[in-house]
């Protein structure tokens, strides 16, 4: 067990090294002179040295990295072109409305979607697990764009009953009004990447459940005359959930990609709507840095998940 | 004494598994310390029940796989040291499963003719052609059947394609590897048959593997008795059958199924485990089942004595009637 | 003998897989067509904002331009990024898997771990980052596409080919004395081909996805008509809230995205149903 563990942690700090080093570099590669950002062609050339030289864009590009990881190391990802402002700070101010929208979509994921793919499973074939094929396998394809248009016209544009962006009213209001405005600014963002994501923990639990109860043990304690849904409790999903820990770690991953999309047509202020509004104002080290947080996040994740799986699965457990 | 064709000496081969909390490795110990020679024209039936090797034997004999010790003496030399192009040629295996053992997405002509071609026995792909007809032929086959894919024929005619293959190189030695096993019993009967004719045809010389004894009585001229990777008896046919000397192969013969009643024998069951071929027994590998079993045996590891002309046997049981052995 | 039937006539009793093969063909004739059926649609028209009608099925947008014709001329742009990243992720892809797959070494090792790190990577901030960078034309984009493509698709053909590497005729064919080149190339592959192949309709689904995704951020060729602009023209000018409402706009290049995406996955499940008629116990 140990040697597994050792072996996911290495994993994933090469993971992590992988993606800061690919980013380094390509921004580096820009055509556009990154010098030129930050350098104002207006100023004069003592201000000029001096900006550079804060920006560390005066010396070899192999230097260039080392200070770079040790940055890192420090928890340092630089200073926004835009604003000036330390990267690390402009993301940990944006990074809990992520957090909100995905510990949202990941509860009713698994509410809806664990019981939705047991029921799948156990009337196979008939209507409502045909229904829910057909569901999934367009929630999956839809395009997340789309899905936010279609609620914006008809639940915040027709219907007039949710707002139709931002996190909340501006101006912000006090204690429960608060809460009350932001929840409210939530519900269209999170049925989106809900709609998005369910399917996938609906089908894996379905077909772990299917698998799961094919299995002979299933039909030992059915001959053994167990009532049927105790079973199906007991012994079939303990069993299943091990897989759906795997997927809500997955889900994490994909939720990212979502997130960016959801993020941007409302205006959610998360970091998924940073990286749009650091692409549009070519703000290059905010953009390396949110992604940063995000691959980082993704790692942890499921460095974190496999670690559980390992613990529920005596299999691995005892090597 | 005649050459031998095919050497086999003190051959072991040990696979490694799986690492216990302290990353040691067990090892499964397949074959160890075979020894036995092979000659020309002979039909030498190897026996054995899963586990006991005999696969094994077959795959490193044919340099499938890397033995863990010993030597296979062809020509003259080690036939593990240096290149394997001659041995391709030579020796050629014909395997188990007629399901398995031809590429579903390849034609059955185009099959039998690519060994033609990689080796370059043909010049070009007409007469790779007109040499694959004569091999379907050859193993009873129809020459239009070359255009057609696996699964369009039935389980006999396949092992007959499988056979038409390996014989494209003009091998010396075919090794059977439970070729018949798979089949239903009317049709092994038509296959055996066909390797007998094979043999007189083409002059080859078999190795052939099964664990179904009344399969290997019918087709070999001498017999090889395999436990737990080792020899446990060695001797022709007929002197196996007349004058059986290890409880193993008495065990082995009884299970035959004897049709007539006035023939049939008690039949011997072993009790006892078969013990796991990581951790072996000491002394004979044979005793924790062995209704012969003496006090001895637990300790003592029987060598392979020859204890009368060509008859081999590891067993306590001879070893006081010693002549000169094979260790 | 027995004969069973082809992939042909299996594949087309099946519903999914045809009506998947329909939608595909239709799209695809629209974009083929384009030419002949519309004008390329450029600058300025003097009907903004109208709904549909016989002369415009799809209505026109805030240009004034012909709905329709950007739609039809954005599957030519979604066909295009779609065979050219399936080809980029194809020819890395396909021979990393068969390599990792077969060989047993390390360098199986070191491509399985460069793919598994390049699967936990989040893929839609990659493409971001990097298409910023090697700037928006169509060409790019899709190459893009492709390079984070690969490793998924490394990975099921790996899969596949460890199965393959097991089976007897593999075995045989090592007996024979083929080289391994040809055994990889040529026995492995044939056989991998069927999940490869299923794997390749999901990139080409993917890929307009992303596609889409990156041309709405902006991140696209502005210069292409791709049904991602014409969202992103769109959601600019407020389409989507506005009033009175251009439902038309962003309703028509939407469905079909959905419909290319739906399509291609119901052709990827007909092909693996035909393949593997005994798994299919739905």
């Amino acid at each position: 067990m140990t040697a597994y563990l050792t072996r996911r942690f290495l994993k994933g700090l090469l993971t992590i090294f992988v993606s800061v080093t690919i980013t380094f570099f390509i921004l580096r590669l820009m055509p556009a002179d990154p010098v030129l950002l930050v350098v104002d062609p207006k100023m004069g050339p003592e201000v000029q040295a001096a900006m550079k030289a804060k920006f560390g864009l005066d010396k070899p590009i192999g230097e260039q990295y080392i200070i770079f990881l040790g940055n890192l190391l420090k928890g340092d990802l630089g200073l926004s072109f835009k604003t000036r402002q330390p990267v690390m700070d402009v993301i940990l101010s944006k990074l809990p409305w992520t957090l909100l929208l995905m510990v949202i979509v990941i509860s009713f994921s698994m509410l809806v979607g664990v019981p939705v793919g047991v029921l799948a499973a156990k009337n196979r074939n008939k209507g409502f697990d045909r229904f829910i094929n057909t569901f999934t396998v367009f929630s999956i394809s839809i395009f997340i764009p789309f899905l936010s248009f279609a609620f914006l016209y008809f639940l915040a544009y027709s219907l007039k009953l949710f707002p139709t962006g931002g996190a909340y009213t501006p101006p912000p209001a006090k204690g429960m009004d608060y809460y009350i405005d932001v929840a409210r600014h939530a519900v269209l963002p999170s049925l989106t990447l809900f709609i998005n994501q369910v399917a996938a923990i609906i089908l894996y639990t379905r077909n772990s459940m299917l698998d799961v109860l094919k299995e002979d043990y299933i039909r030992t304690a059915y001959s053994k005359g167990w009532n049927e849904n105790y079973v199906t409790r007991v012994h079939g999903l303990k069993n299943a959930m091990i897989p759906t820990i795997t997927v809500m770690g997955l889900m994490i991953c994909s939720m990212v990609g979502g997130a960016v999309m959801t993020e941007t047509v409302y205006a959610w202020p998360g970091v998924g709507r940073l990286i749009y509004d650091s692409v549009s104002a070519l703000d290059y080290p905010v953009l390396q840095g949110a992604f940063l947080i995000l691959s980082a996040t993704v790692v942890v994740t499921s460095i974190l998940s496999d670690l559980v799986v390992a613990w529920l699965d005596p299999r691995i457990r005892l090597g | 004494m005649e050459a031998a064709f095919l050497e086999v000496k003190n051959l072991s081969k040990h696979f490694p598994i799986g690492s216990n909390l302290f990353g040691k490795k067990s090892l499964v110990h397949a074959i160890n310390n075979v020894s036995f020679n092979l000659y020309k024209s002979e039909t030498l039936g190897i026996v054995g029940e899963s586990g006991s090797g005999k696969s094994t034997l077959g795959r490193v004999i044919l340099k499938l796989t890397e033995p863990t010790a010993g030597e296979v003496i062809y020509k003259g030399r080690n036939i593990f040291v240096g290149s394997e192009a001659q041995i391709r040629r030579d020796m050629q295996m014909v395997f188990q499963d007629p399901y398995a053992s031809l590429n579903p997405r390849m034609k059955v002509g185009e099959a039998i003719a690519e060994p033609l071609l990689v080796h370059k026995l043909v010049s070009n792909k007409k007469q790779a052609r007109e040499k694959v007809i004569d091999l379907l032929q050859i193993v009873g086959l129809q020459p239009e059947m070359y255009n057609n894919y696996p699964h369009e024929f039935s389980g006999g005619q396949r092992q007959r394609i499988s056979i038409a293959r390996a014989l494209a190189l003009q091998p010396r030695l075919l090794i059977c590897d439970e070729a018949v096993s798979a089949l239903d019993v009317s049709v092994q009967a038509q296959i055996l048959n066909l390797f007998n004719k094979l043999k007189q045809d083409l002059d080859l010389t078999y190795l052939f593997i099964s664990h179904d004894l009344a399969v290997i009585k019918f087709i070999s001229t001498r017999i090889l008795i395999m436990y737990l990777g080792e020899v446990m008896e060695l001797a022709t046919t007929a002197e196996l059958f007349s004058n059986t000397l290890h409880p193993y192969t008495e065990a082995l013969i009884s299970a035959i199924p004897e049709p007539s009643t006035q023939r049939r024998k008690g039949r011997i069951i072993l009790e006892g485990d078969i013990p796991s071929a990581i951790n072996l027994p000491q002394g004979c590998k044979f005793q924790t089942r062995c209704f012969k079993a003496m006090p001895q045996c637990k300790t003592i590891h029987p060598p392979l004595l020859e204890t009368s002309p060509n008859h081999f046997v590891r067993c306590l049981l001879y070893s006081e009637q010693k002549k000169e052995g094979i260790e | 003998m027995n004969t069973k039937r082809t992939f042909t006539q299996t594949f087309f009793r099946n519903r999914t897989a045809v009506i998947g093969l329909i939608g595909v063909v239709i799209i695809a004739a629209l974009g083929i067509l384009a030419p002949v059926l519309r004008e390329y649609p450029s600058g300025y028209g003097p009907d903004l904002y109208n709904p549909p009608s016989a002369k415009f099925p799809f209505g026109t947008d805030a240009l004034g331009l012909d709905v329709f014709a950007e739609v039809i001329y954005g599957s030519r742009t979604s066909f295009y990024v779609s065979l050219m990243a399936v080809a980029v992720a194809s020819l890395i892809g396909i021979p990393a898997g068969l390599i990792s797959g077969y060989y047993k070494g390390w360098i199986g090792e070191i491509i399985d771990s460069t793919v598994d790190i390049f699967l936990t990577l989040p893929v839609l901030p990659l493409m971001i980052v990097i298409a910023a960078i090697v700037g928006s034309s169509i060409t790019n984009v899709a190459i893009v596409i492709g390079l984070l493509a690969w490793p998924s698709l490394a990975r099921i053909t790996r899969n596949s080919t460890m199965k393959v590497t097991e089976m007897q005729y593999i075995e045989a064919a090592r007996s024979l004395g083929i080289p391994s080149g040809s055994i990889l190339f040529k026995h492995i592959f044939l056989n991998v081909a069927g999940p490869v192949l299923v794997n390749l309709t999901l990139v080409m689904a993917t890929a307009v996805l992303s596609e889409s995704g990156l041309s709405f951020l902006g991140l696209g060729d502005p210069s292409t008509w791709s049904w991602g602009t014409i969202l992103k023209k769109a959601w600019d000018t407020g389409a989507v809230i506005d009033t009175p409402n251009p439902w038309w706009w962003w309703l028509s290049p939407s469905l079909f995205i959905t419909m290319y995406v739906v399509c291609f996955n119901l052709l990827g499940t007909g092909i693996n149903d035909t393949l593997n008629p005994k798994n299919r116990e739905d």
